[in-house]
C-alpha cells in the first residue's frame, strides 16, 4: 500500500526548510548589499566631503611625506592638526577610524597613530582606490582599535577611496574609512529571523491545511483500496462458482448424453427395425402407429441433440476438424436420419449434389450434418404439403454452399432478423405445435460461423423458405471417403 | 473371401441386437461381445473385417481397445466404427476411426453406410 500521508510529510518537511532557508537567506543577502552599497556611499560622501573643504591645506605635507623616516612623520605637527580636522569632522557619525596613504601606499595618516608608516602598496583595496575605484566590503573585527576606544565583536563597512586633486583631476591620495554597522546588521539579522518565523508560520499553516486534505484522500483511497480488495475476493468467488458450475455442466452432458442417448438408440432401432417387418408383418394400423413412435423419437433426439450441442457451444469446446468426406454421402446420411420426418408428413425430400462440386472436399461431416439435420428438420417441421430441397452446389473458386428450400409458410420480414437468436421459437401457424426449444437456428449459426462459413436465409411469405450455409471449399484429390 | 465378419463390442445388450441385425442386413457376419475385456481377448484371436466399438464401455474402455486395434499390424485392415454418446468424445476419437456415429444411431444408416464400406472390402 502507498504510503501517502508519510511521503506527503517527508516531502513536505523537506521542502518547507529548503524553502524558510532560502527565502531567509534572500532576505539577509538583499538587505546586507544595501547596506554595505549605502555604507559604501556615505563613506565616498564624507571623504568628498573633507577632500572639498579641508583637505588641500594637507596636500603638500602628504606629497612630502614619502621623504621623511616613521619616526619623524609619526611626530609630524601635521599629523597632529590633521588627526584634529578629522575627528571634528567624524564627531557623531558611524565612522570609527580613518586612514590616508600617499600615491605610493605610505601610511600617511592613521586615527591609530601606531599604523602611521606602515607600507599598504600591495593592498588590494588600495590598488583599486588608485586606480579610481572605489573598494567597498563588510569585515568582521573580533577586536578593533577606533579613534576613540577598543572596540569588541564589530562588523565594519571598510572602504579605500580615491581623493582626486582640484586642479588636475588626478588621484591625489587615497583614504581608507570604517563605519561601524554592527547596530544596523543585528537589526538585519533580527528582521531576517522574524521572516523566517513569518515564513514558517505560513508554510505551517500551508502545511496544515494540505495535510488536512492529504489525509482525507488518503483515507478515500485506503476505503478505494479496500473496497477493491472485496470486490477482487467476491470476483474470485464467483469465478471458482461459475468455473464449477461449468465444469460440472460438462460432466453433466457426458453423463446425460450417454444415459438419454443409449435407450434412445435402442428405442429408434427396435421401431425400425418393427416397422421394416423383421418381426413379422404389420397391419395398416399397427404400420401408422410405429410411424409415429419412429417421428417421435426423432423429435426427441433432436431436442437431445440440441441440448448438448449449445452446451458444447457455451464450454467452447465444439472442435471442428476438417477430413475428406463425400458430399453425396453426407446428403444420404442426412436423409436416413430424418427422411421419416418428411415421409411421415407425406412431403418429398429431394437430395441433388451439383456436377461442378468435386465429389470428395474437406470439412467438418459429423457437425456439418447436424447443421443439415437442423435445417431440414426445421423445413420439414414448418412445412405442411410439398418438398424440401437440399442441393449443394459450388459457388465460387473458393466456396461451396448448401441450401435447403422448403414450400412452406415462409417467414415474415420482422422474424427473419431474430430467427438466429437462441430462445427465438416460432410456432407452426398451421399446428399450432410448440416447435422445440428454440436453440436449432442459434446453434447453425454458431457451428457454420466455427465452420469458417455463413448462413442467410431468403424467404417469401406464403411460398416458402430458403436457407444458405456458404463454406470454404477445400477439394480433396481422388480418395474416396465415407 | 466369402465372409466378412463383424466383431460388436456394446455392453447394452439391445443395442447390440440392433447393430447386428442392421450389420446383418449389410452382409456381415456378426459377432456380439458384451464387454471390454472379452473384446482385447477375442481381438488377438481373431481378425474381423469390421470392428463396431462402442466408447463407454465397462472394465477396458473403446479408447483401450481402439488404441490396442491401431497398433497391431494383424488389425491393420479392420475397418472401425466408433459408437459413442458423448460429442465430446466424438471430437477426440475421430482421427483415429474409419467413422465415428454419435447415439442414437439410425439404423437405417447403420445398415446402409456397413453395406457401402463392405463394398470397400470387396
Amino acid at each position: 500500500m502507498f504510503r501517502l500521508l508519510r511521503y506527503f510529510s517527508i516531502t513536505s518537511l523537506v521542502a518547507f526548510v529548503i524553502v524558510t532557508i532560502a527565502l531567509a537567506q534572500f532576505y539577509r543577502q538583499t538587505a546586507v548589499n544595501d547596506l554595505v552599497a549605502l555604507g559604501g556611499e556615505k563613506n565616498v560622501a564624507l571623504t568628498q566631503a573633507f577632500a572639498n573643504s579641508l583637505w588641500p591645506q594637507f596636500v603638500p605635507f602628504v606629497k612630502a611625506a614619502g621623504d621623511l623616516d616613521i619616526e619623524t612623520l609619526q611626530k609630524h605637527p601635521e599629523v597632529a592638526r590633521l588627526n584634529q580636522v578629522i575627528l571634528m569632522q567624524i564627531r557623531g557619525l558611524s565612522v570609527v577610524k580613518i586612514k590616508v596613504y600617499d600615491l605610493n601606499g605610505l601610511t600617511v595618516f592613521s586615527t591609530e597613530f601606531g599604523q602611521i608608516g606602515q607600507d599598504q602598496s600591495q593592498n588590494a583595496g588600495f590598488l583599486s582606490a588608485r586606480q579610481g575605484q572605489v573598494a567597498t566590503a563588510l569585515v568582521h573585527r573580533e577586536t578593533f582599535n577606533a579613534y576613540d576606544a577598543v572596540l569588541e565583536n564589530r562588523d565594519l563597512i571598510q572602504s579605500y577611496i580615491p581623493v582626486y586633486s582640484a586642479e588636475s583631476g588626478d588621484v591625489e591620495a587615497v583614504f581608507e574609512l570604517y563605519s561601524d554597522v554592527t547596530p544596523l546588521l543585528d537589526r538585519i539579522e533580527r528582521t531576517q529571523l522574524t521572516v523566517a518565523v513569518v515564513v514558517v508560520a505560513i508554510l505551517a499553516l500551508l502545511y496544515a491545511t494540505l495535510f488536512l486534505i492529504v489525509r482525507r484522500a488518503d483515507s478515500i483511497i485506503r476505503q478505494q483500496y479496500a473496497d477493491l480488495q472485496q470486490a477482487y475476493a467476491d470476483l474470485s468467488i464467483a469465478r471458482d462458482q461459475a468455473e464449477q458450475a461449468n465444469a460440472f455442466k460438462t460432466r453433466l452432458i457426458a453423463n446425460v448424453s450417454h444415459d438419454l442417448r443409449t435407450p434412445l438408440g435402442v428405442i429408434s432401432g427396435y421401431t425400425e427395425m418393427l416397422k421394416s417387418g423383421m418381426y413379422g408383418a404389420l397391419s395398416e394400423n399397427q404400420r401408422r402407429v410405429v410411424q409415429k413412435m419412429m417421428v417421435n423419437t426423432q423429435h426427441l433426439t433432436d431436442l437431445v441433440n440440441d441440448l448438448i450441442y449449445q452446451a458444447q457451444l457455451e464450454a467452447g469446446e465444439l472442435k471442428i476438424s476438417l477430413a475428406p468426406f463425400s458430399v453425396i454421402e453426407l446428403l444420404d446420411s442426412v436423409r436416413n436420419t430424418i427422411g421419416i420426418l418428411a415421409e411421415s408428413k407425406g412431403l418429398t425430400l429431394n437430395v441433388s449434389v451439383s456436377p461442378d462440386l468435386p465429389a470428395v472436399i474437406e470439412g467438418d461431416a459429423l457437425h456439418l450434418k447436424q447443421v443439415l439435420n437442423n435445417l431440414v428438420g426445421n423445413a420439414i417441421k414448418f412445412t405442411q404439403e410439398g418438398s424440401i430441397t437440399v442441393e449443394a452446389e459450388r459457388c465460387g473458386e473458393t466456396c461451396w454452399a448448401i441450401s435447403v428450400t422448403d414450400t412452406g409458410p415462409g417467414i415474415p420480414p420482422e422474424a427473419r432478423e431474430h430467427i438466429f437468436e437462441p430462445f427465438r421459437k416460432s410456432v407452426s401457424p398451421e399446428t399450432s405445435k410448440d416447435a422445440g426449444l428454440g436453440l436449432g437456428l442459434s446453434i447453425v449459426r454458431q457451428v457454420v460461423t466455427l465452420m469458417g462459413g455463413q448462413i442467410a436465409v431468403k424467404s417469401q411469405v406464403g411460398q416458402g423458405s430458403c436457407f444458405t450455409v456458404t463454406l470454404p471449399l477445400k477439394p480433396f484429390g481422388e480418395e474416396k471417403g465415407v | 473371401m466369402s465372409e466378412f465378419k463383424a466383431l460388436i463390442v456394446e455392453d447394452d445388450e439391445d443395442l447390440a441386437v440392433i447393430f447386428s441385425s442392421a450389420l446383418g442386413e449389410a452382409g456381415f457376419t456378426t459377432e456380439v461381445i458384451l464387454s471390454g475385456d472379452a473384446a482385447m481377448q477375442r481381438l488377438a484371436e481373431t481378425q474381423p473385417a469390421m470392428l463396431v466399438l462402442d466408447m463407454q464401455l465397462p472394465g477396458v474402455s473403446g479408447m483401450d481397445i481402439l488404441k490396442y486395434v491401431r497398433q497391431d499390424e494383424r488389425l491393420a485392415g479392420t475397418i472401425v466404427i466408433l459408437a459413442t454418446a458423448n460429442p465430446l468424445m466424438a471430437d477426440m476419437v475421430r482421427q483415429q476411426a474409419d467413422l465415428v456415429l454419435i447415439k442414437p444411431i439410425s439404423y437405417a444408416q447403420l445398415r446402409d453406410l456397413s453395406a457401402r464400406l463392405k463394398k470397400r472390402l470387396e
